[in-house]
């Protein structure tokens, strides 16, 4: 096995420096990915940083006008079970609840699940050479695709593994990254890049940059709701979520946010389908028109058709359960 | 399986009530010589252990994690192997270069094949001993393996395509000389009975669809391995198996040396399911390679699997495309059967599936069935719990479901119709009200709302089998401590408990009185776990040694009682003359009379007799919840009603049913192994994308058991750890099908299937 260095870090610029000091170091959270990419021989880093220690980064917070601040280190059974979080944002407890399994959730980190790889097969064997790691293929398009993307492929078309990512894109979140550059924030909607940007990666999280914070507006005067398909019930990611959350005025709806996970390469707004529903009242005839207008622009690949159907059927059910 | 329905003469007669206990029938049954009578309806009231719930013992050692599994085997000085797989579908290996491997610090030795036709990925190339897991695996991933790759195929139905890339040139397929072979498909194997045409022309409906399912792996949770350890000529294996005895003929044998050197050892496993039936797997040699490795290093080795070489070469569940025709007459009667199979079991012959066409429904006149095999360049498979009778009982049973919705007529009743075993018309009704079949949907979909539920059932079969070759030791000591001795190994079925529940049924003791020995060749030999032989192989032989002995044990309390030993009886721990049970002793006084210290008797097992039934009845329900919007199965409910003779351990019995359950209800919804067709190897080598079922997707599951006086041997015990499973797939479409309408004829049934069957039954409305 390649030998690597454990470096344990207790504060957010020690882990900083950790990262610098050595070339090719990472960072590990709760270790989940981490672990499964050093397993298989997809990555070798001379240093891992674990961040686990790290305090203050596992603090869940609402302030006063009822903005949430979630650290990056908050597993996500804890945020699954917050009751702020469940009576407020109940599309993102959801998204963490559902996730996985029990053991996987009192594990996994918030932030280390937006930050999670694809799942596609073809990545996660060594054996296939792929464009995601360096080759010249997209294996998936020629081979076996259930599990892959309708929207937003090409030259690499894995699904955005990161439930979480999906209800906090319609929430509007944004990240708080931690840089040798200082600090900045970035909206999550803008946060996750598409494989023509860079097929090698899926976020513009920057050399050395250490996500501290999720922070989420206050969800004053919104409805939102979450739901997903999954084959297998635990365990599992699911083959499609989507979450959507709106705001009203007099009757109808005044703006809308709908995000798609496991059908695209990132978190998918589904523009067409929230233009749809602005202006009119939440209702069975809204939401089946969002559900039509979320599919715009699919273009599926051999075998996953299925997910088209399954877009608008999941677009329909959670705007109807709004009304 | 070796099977004998009468005794070698010379043999006693016994007269007994055979069958089920609603149903008497008087019986005449051949024994061998020497055979005890064997217990029959008029021992089952009586009778003080079997078929009563006891906890497995070694329980208790499994969840504090103190059972000692192959994998937690560490002995001094140990080295690791590991195997090196072949990384192409098809082709000769042209080089192996191993000097890189062997040069890396704590390699201690390396070997590789000399075989050079690659036919799977995941074949045996070559292996590693080194002194860490880790450097063992640096040293494989340094073997450098030069190939010339060939066209290859990597599924069933590409398979059977003219012009395919074949697998095997003339010659050399595997399943003898005589059968045809025609690109990839050899075969056909004929069965059957009567003249179909004539039967169809008779019948009033008749309908033909065709159905399948992708190969299905065994996924034990514990992957295969072994720890070999060489003491001058004397082999110690320490191995996942299910067949210590088949494992030590296996080495002994490869590595040409005499049996008595060999000792195989098999204390706990974590899963088998007939994959682990070979000396190491059907797709590997990996048992062998490690005890050769261990001889050229001078060192124990531990080489186990990885759950990758797991999913590759350790053998599958052949895949299977089946077109079944069946006609009947108004009332439902069938007329003609017409089944025809095509499996494949990659480079392995024995794909067959017909076993429940077959079978079920007897009273048939006209059956035509034709088996093919077909070869692909993936993993041989390997015999996976009730081999092909899942595969062929999904698609028999959906189609007699199809005929069912044809004619009009209710399923269960079309199967009432065609009943041919008295033991599965006796286990319909319990079933029907442990799932409350009146509550299914009279017109299949015909419930408002998108989440629809739905009630269906399917039959399976199975057979008794058993193995003579068998002998079980019995000591009593003068403490009064009893133990007994078996070669076979419990490959989870609770062996051992059950085995001391039939001595304790003899002996009058308590089964938590006596302490098993299993899975060790140094023990008398028992039989292989597979066809579920196991528990009514042995058993048998455990009742004869403890009847021996008893009889010994009564010699010496007879004379500090002041009587005849043939006066004397042992219940509940006592000794005491059977007309004055006052007269007694405490069994561990009686011991104590004993002039050793110990009372030690072996036994054979006797051949097998004549049963009541040769065939294992089975029938099983399913209710399921679908979302029709999403595609989303899940099962809510299963009951399964099974006969085994009479159930030795009625807890650990109804777990194997309920085990069966799961496992089937997880092939019907999720299991599938994926090969990539460009490159040819397995996409989902891993149990995160190959689908088991999870703690959430479980349902209630009930087992039933149908106690029934099946003879063959003198505990009337018959075999119960496969059955249960075949009719599961079936139990679950046709569940869908009734919640929904929509006909699922391909495997696994998850969410984009669902919603294509939901598209056709919407198209045909
Ligand atoms: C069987 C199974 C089922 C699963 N099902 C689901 C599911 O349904 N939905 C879902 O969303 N996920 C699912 N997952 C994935 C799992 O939730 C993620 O792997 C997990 O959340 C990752 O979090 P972690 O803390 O373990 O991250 P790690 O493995 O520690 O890190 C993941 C990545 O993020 C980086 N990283 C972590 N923290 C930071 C940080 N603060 N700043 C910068 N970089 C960081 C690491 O360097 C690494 O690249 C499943 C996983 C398994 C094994």
């Amino acid at each position: 096995m390649h030998n690597f260095e454990l470096a344990k870090a207790y504060t957010t610029t020690q882990a900083r420096d950790l990262l610098a000091e050595k070339p090719n170091s990472i960072l590990k959270a709760g270790g989940i990915d981490v672990i499964d990419h050093l397993k298989q021989h997809l990555i070798a880093p001379n240093r891992l940083v674990d961040i686990k220690s790290v305090s203050g980064l596992d603090d869940i917070d609402v302030d006063r006008d009822g903005n949430l601040r979630i650290g990056a280190l908050v597993t996500l059974a804890r945020v699954a079970a917050d009751e702020d979080i469940k009576k407020d944002f109940p599309a993102l407890a959801q998204a963490c609840g559902e996730a996985a399994s029990p053991q996987i959730r009192n594990v996994a980190t918030i932030g280390g699940n937006l930050l999670q790889r694809p799942r596609c097969w073809y990545y996660r064997l060594e054996s296939y050479k792929c464009i995601k790691k360096g080759g010249d293929t997209c294996f998936a398009i020629a081979g076996m695709n259930r599990y892959n993307v309708i929207f937003g492929g090409g030259p690499a078309y894995p699904p955005h593994p990161s439930s979480a990512a999906v209800p906090l894109v319609a929430y509007g979140a944004s990240l708080v990254l931690e840089g040798p550059e200082g600090t900045r924030t970035v909206p999550a909607g803008e946060f996750f890049v598409l494989p023509d940007v860079d097929p090698e990666r899926e976020n513009t999280l920057g050399e050395g940059e250490i996500l501290t914070e999720i922070r989420v507006p206050a969800a004053a005067g919104k409805k939102s709701a979450y739901a997903e398909v999954r084959e297998r019930a635990g365990f599992d990611w699911p083959v499609v979520s989507a979450a959507v959350a709106v705001e009203e005025d007099g009757g109808s709806v005044k703006s809308a946010r709908i995000v798609l996970g496991q059908v695209a390469t990132i978190p998918w707004r589904a523009t067409k389908a929230e233009e749809a529903l602005v202006g009119q009242p939440l209702g069975a005839a809204s939401a089946e028109a969002a559900g039509q207008a979320a599919v715009d622009g699919a273009e599926p690949m051999t075998d996953n058709g299925y997910k088209v159907d399954l877009v608008t059927a999941l677009v329909r059910r959670v705007v109807a359960s709004l009304a | 399986m070796p099977q004998e329905d009468k005794a070698q003469e010379p043999s006693v007669t016994f007269k007994v009530k055979a069958g089920l206990p609603s149903d008497p029938q008087e019986m005449e049954v051949h024994a061998a010589e020497g055979d005890l009578k064997p217990w029959d309806l008029e021992s089952l009231p009586g009778f003080q252990h079997m078929g009563k719930p006891y906890p497995r013992f070694d329980g208790p050692l499994k969840v504090t994690g103190r059972a000692r599994y192959t994998y937690d085997i560490k002995l001094p000085g140990m080295l690791y192997g590991r195997m090196v797989g072949a990384t192409i579908p098809a082709g000769t290996i042209v080089s192996i270069d191993t000097t890189k491997a062997e040069a890396l610090p704590g390699v201690k030795a390396v070997w590789s094949t000399e075989s050079k036709k690659v036919r799977f990925a995941g074949q045996d190339v070559a292996a590693v001993a080194a002194v860490s897991p880790e450097v063992a695996m640096d040293a494989a991933r340094l073997v450098e393996v030069t190939y010339e790759e060939k066209p290859f195929i990597h599924e069933l139905r590409a398979a059977m395509e003219d012009g395919a890339p074949l697998v095997f040139t003339e010659g050399e397929a595997p399943g003898g000389e005589d059968q045809r072979v025609r690109g990839n498909v050899a075969g056909p194997r004929r069965g059957g009975r009567g003249n179909v045409a004539a039967g169809f022309a008779q019948a009033a409906a008749t309908i033909e669809s065709t159905y399948y399912l992708p190969v299905h792996t065994h996924s034990c949770l514990e992957t295969h391995g072994v720890v070999a350890h060489w003491e001058g000529e004397q082999l110690t294996v320490y191995s996942s198996t299910q067949g210590v005895y088949a494992t030590r003929e296996g080495l002994a044998e490869a590595l040409e040396t005499d049996r008595k050197n060999v000792r195989v050892i098999c204390e706990h496993m974590g899963g088998g399911f007939g994959s682990k039936l070979s000396p190491s797997a059907t797709g590997s040699a990996f048992a062998m390679v490690a005890c050769k490795l261990a001889k050229k290093a001078g060192a124990p080795v531990k080489l186990m699997l990885d759950r990758h070489q797991e999913q590759l070469c350790t053998g599958n569940a052949p895949s299977a495309q089946i077109t079944v025709k069946i006609g009947a007459k108004k009332d439902g009667t069938l007329t003609a059967v017409e089944y025809t199979s095509y499996g494949s079991a990659g480079v392995a012959g024995g794909a067959g599936t017909a076993g429940p066409a077959n079978t079920l429904y007897a009273n048939n006149p006209n059956l035509k069935v034709e088996e093919y095999a077909v070869f692909t360049n993936t993993g041989p498979s390997a015999p996976l719990r009730a081999p092909g009778h899942s595969q062929g009982a999904f698609a028999l049973e959906s189609a007699m479901d199809e005929l069912a919705e044809k004619l009009g007529i209710d399923p269960l009743e079309l199967r009432k119709k065609n009943e041919s075993s008295p033991i599965r018309a006796a286990e319909y009704d319990p079933g029907v009200k442990a799932i409350g079949w009146e509550r299914r949907n009279k017109k299949a979909g015909d419930t408002p709302g998108p989440k629809k539920r739905g009630i269906g059932m399917a039959n399976g079969n199975w057979y008794v089998f058993a193995n003579p070759n068998v002998t079980v030791e019995v000591k009593i000591h003068r403490d009064g401590s009893v133990e007994l001795f078996s070669g076979s190994q419990d490959i989870g079925t609770g062996f051992r408990t059950a085995m001391a529940v039939v001595a304790a049924e003899e002996l009058g003791i308590a089964p938590t009185d006596i302490t098993s020995h299993v899975g060790d060749t140094q023990y008398p030999q028992g039989p292989s776990s597979g066809g579920s032989v196991t528990t009514n192989s042995v058993a048998p032989a455990v009742r004869l040694a403890a009847n021996e002995a008893k009889k010994k044990l009564f010699e010496v309390a007879a004379k500090a009682l002041d009587a005849d030993p043939g006066e004397l009886k042992s219940e509940g721990g006592k000794v005491f003359v059977a007309a004055d049970p006052a007269r007694a002793l405490s069994f561990k006084e009686a011991a104590s009379k004993m002039p050793g210290e110990v009372i030690d008797c072996s036994a054979d097992r006797k051949t097998q007799y004549e049963t009541f039934r040769r065939d294992l009845a089975g029938t099983q329900f399913a209710e399921v919840e679908v979302d029709t919007e999403t595609g989303e199965v899940r099962v809510l409910k299963m009951v399964s009603v099974n006969d085994c003779g009479f159930p030795v351990n009625s807890l650990t019995a109804k777990n194997q049913v309920i085990g069966a359950m799961i496992q089937g209800v997880s092939w019907a919804l999720l299991e599938d192994r994926i090969v990539d067709p460009n490159v040819g190897t397995m996409v989902n080598p891993n149990l995160e994308a190959y689908k088991i079922l999870s703690p959430k997707d479980m349902f209630e599951a009930e087992s039933i058991l149908v106690p029934q006086a099946n003879l063959g041997n003198n505990t009337s015990v018959a075999g119960l750890g496969e059955p249960p499973i075949v009719p599961t797939l079936g139990a679950v479409a046709n569940a869908i099908y009734n919640a929904t309408g929509a006909r699922l004829r391909e495997l696994p049934m998850t969410p984009d299937r669902v919603l294509a069957a939901l598209a056709e039954a919407e198209g045909r409305a």
